[in-house]
């Protein structure tokens, strides 16, 4: 995939005024990536070379959120998570063209992405993979509604919207929380840099959280990110 | 009554040569440390019990199978052996729901590769070669069944590699257990050598000897998910292409190279055929990538060569999103989804040998336009083909698109859009492994499907795999009445 350019079409954004028009004119020089360093952070969220972004539109289960389908548990956050980077991963053609659409939220900047002629959030929410966040386009609430009547990935399940359970795990103290469910690392670097790290990351497994050096867990990428926690750039 | 004793019997030895097999699994997660290696144990002594007390209840000195015991047989196999494979899958780490398990078994075991699990890269591997176990065993299983059990039951044209054909410079070889001994020892000798291979180009001992396996057995399933791409290795993408392409001829004729006659795999119209398809349809797909996509020349020629061939073979490793490809390559890959390889390989779908006949007739027709009385008669590797046969192959066309259809069909009443239904049931009937669009398409898994959907699934795979008329003709009464 190494022949693979990503397009970064990032607008030039005043300030955190909100923008939901149409890519206008004013639109900053391309930028071109390379798309090894392109990762999925969960379902909902992606990085490219060090710039974190919202998939506009959706809200996918967290990375440590479960979902019940006929009393076993299943692994939706992780599920969706892994089907973003396929989505990612798998094109060979130069396709993936972000644009920013919205102020930042939850300390990652809000885009829409598109590969080739198709939106990633549109294919999250056909496959059953996220929900469609309040207030958004026709055509994501139509693929969500797609999905829930053909009881696709999450809506075949029972499942609390990620936006509660996030609320109810992000309440829970330290002590309170359990691996499984926050499975996001917040490692301090030798040079003092404050990172967190997803399960999908490549050096995730070897990383040992000390809490005496200030390392933390997560419930999810947004609380990690509001705390003041950056990715890191290189590496993965 | 149809006696099943003979069909027990069989399964039952079976059952015990699957749980040697989950004993592999078993040693590679315990030497790695893994806990699972205990669930492959239970269920390697569960499987044997089981087999055992099969074998041991159903004896009978001497029996012969009739043509009906042994279409009972083909399913009954395939369906048992499924059921107890999908054991490790519901009892280990992955913990899968009986649905999911019994749907990546029968995937696997009828090599069509479309799975319900991500995170494959995070996997024990044991799970991982337990999964490539399963399609090496189908794949063989496949070949072994071509030769000695399917022409005997004159399935879809398939009479036409009977056994009693089977020459070699003018000496006739022994029976079919001999014949399958013989391609048994070539498929595992072919197998270590693309491992061997495969190593040799930079993967690991498991990665090498489960792409091996999944290559050899056009099965598709891979380590990672992101398949084959994640090697990114052109090398890797070329031995990869040629196993699969070495998967798709038929190993009779191997075996006949073996012992001298190198003659009949070089002058089989059926290789000759399945090459000249591959060919064109790379070529078409390479000029597009090239011409309409800005691919460089090599690019594109790596691209298109080995997703043709992984689609057409029915390997379906879904290592690149061709579906971004373009209209073009889109629909020349599904449509080469039912094409599939020769017969008697471990490649699936309709087969070279059935289009062939299918042009031959259809050429004599359109010769009988021309002259009403002429008497034509329709050829397949230079001999000429009986009604019997001809009539068998169109039936084989009929069947096989009213199961595609009717397949499609109940998936649509499942709440699955027109592209999901239509792509799946195609890739499930012709073992293939990936569909289309943002559901099941080839950066997609089978994960997100309802249960029912799922079920279908997977007993489309095993109607195809087992050539539809085997599976069809239990659901007929005359077939119970005897």
């Amino acid at each position: 995939m190494k022949g693979r350019t990503i397009l970064l079409t990032a607008l030039a954004m005043a300030g955190a005024v909100s923008f939901a028009g149409p890519p206008a004119a004013t639109a900053a020089p391309a930028l071109i990536v390379d798309p090894e360093t392109t990762r999925a952070i969960d379902g909902d969220t992606l990085q490219i070379d060090g710039t974190v972004l919202q998939l506009q539109g959706i809200d996918a289960p967290e990375l440590g959120q479960t979902c019940v389908h006929k009393g076993r548990a299943q692994h939706c956050g992780l599920d969706a998570a892994y089907k973003l980077r396929q989505v990612i991963e798998k094109g060979v053609i130069p396709k993936i063209v972000c644009v920013e659409v919205a102020a930042p939220a939850d300390g990652a900047r809000v885009a829409t992405c598109r590969e080739g002629d198709r939106d990633l959030s549109e294919i999250m929410l056909r496959a059953g993979y996220a929900v469609a966040l309040p207030g958004a386009a026709a055509s994501y609430v139509a693929a969500e509604r797609a999905a829930r009547r053909a009881s696709l990935g999450i809506w075949g399940t029972v499942f609390a919207l990620p936006r509660d359970w996030r609320r109810v795990h992000e309440a829970l103290n330290d002590e309170s929380r359990d691996r499984a469910s926050c499975p996001i690392k917040g490692k301090t670097s030798d040079e003092g840099l404050r990172l967190y790290y997803s399960p999908l990351d490549d050096e995730y497994e070897g990383l040992r959280i000390d809490r005496a050096n200030g390392d933390r867990m997560f419930c999810s990428d947004d609380e990690a990110r509001l705390d003041g926690w950056k990715r890191p750039k290189e590496g993965m | 009554m149809l006696d099943f004793r003979p069909v027990f019997l069989i399964t039952g030895v079976l059952l015990t040569a699957l749980a040697a097999l989950m004993c592999i699994p078993a040693a590679v997660d315990w030497a790695a440390g893994n806990p699972d290696w205990r669930v492959f144990l239970v269920s390697a002594l569960v499987t044997l019990f089981v087999g055992v007390a099969m074998a041991l209840t159903n004896r009978i000195g001497g029996a012969r199978l009739s043509i009906r015991q042994a279409f009972a047989l083909t399913t009954v196999i395939w369906l048992i052996l499924t059921l107890f494979a999908s054991l490790p899958f519901r009892f280990g780490e992955l913990g899968l729901s009986f649905t999911d398990a019994y749907f990546e078994a029968m995937s696997g075991i009828t090599t069509t590769g479309s799975t319900v699990l991500t995170g494959l890269d995070t996997l024990s591997p044991g799970i991982l070669l337990w999964r490539a176990i399963l399609q090496w065993v189908g794949g063989l299983g496949i070949i072994v069944m071509a030769i000695s059990v399917l022409p005997m039951l004159s399935v879809g044209g398939m009479q036409m590699f009977r056994v009693e054909a089977f020459e070699t410079g003018g000496k006739a070889l022994p029976r079919a257990a001999q014949i399958s001994s013989g391609v048994t020892v070539i498929f595992v000798a072919v197998t270590a050598a693309w491992a061997f291979a495969l190593w040799l180009a930079g993967m690991t001992g498991l990665e090498a000897a489960v792409h091996a396996m999944t290559t050899i057995a056009t099965g598709g399933f891979s380590t990672s998910d992101a398949s084959v791409g994640r090697f990114d290795s052109a090398l890797i993408d070329a031995i990869i292409t040629a196993g699969m392409l070495v998967g798709g001829v038929p190993f009779v004729l191997y075996l006949k190279a073996v012992r001298g006659d190198y003659r009949a795999l070089l002058k089989d119209s059926q290789v000759h055929w399945y090459l000249a398809i591959l060919l064109a349809a790379s070529a078409a797909v390479a000029a597009w990538l090239w011409l309409s996509q800005g691919m460089s020349v090599p690019q594109a020629l790596r691209y298109a060569t080995f997703n043709v061939v992984s689609i057409m073979t029915g390997t379906g490793y879904a290592s690149t999103d061709y579906t971004l490809w373009g209209a073009f390559p889109v629909g020349l890959l599904f449509f080469l989804t039912f094409v599939g390889g020769c017969a008697g390989s471990t490649a699936c779908g309709i087969k070279v040998f059935r289009f062939q006949i299918l042009y031959s007739v259809a050429a004599v027709q359109l010769r009988k336009l021309h002259h009403p009385h002429g008497v034509f008669i329709p050829h397949y590797n230079g001999r000429p083909v009986s009604d019997e046969i001809v009539t068998s192959v169109l039936g084989y066309f009929f069947i096989f698109g009213a199961c595609f259809a009717g397949l499609a069909l109940a998936l649509n009443l499942f709440g699955l859009d027109f592209v999901t239904a239509i792509s799946s049931a195609a890739t499930a009937i012709a073992n293939v492994g990936p569909g289309l669009g943002p559901i099941v398409g080839p950066a997609s898994t089978f994960q997100s499907l309802p249960d029912p959907a799922k079920w279908l699934l997977a007993a489309g795979m095993l109607v195809g795999r087992l050539e539809v008329f085997t599976v069809i003709i239990l659901f007929t009464r005359s077939f119970w009445r005897g």
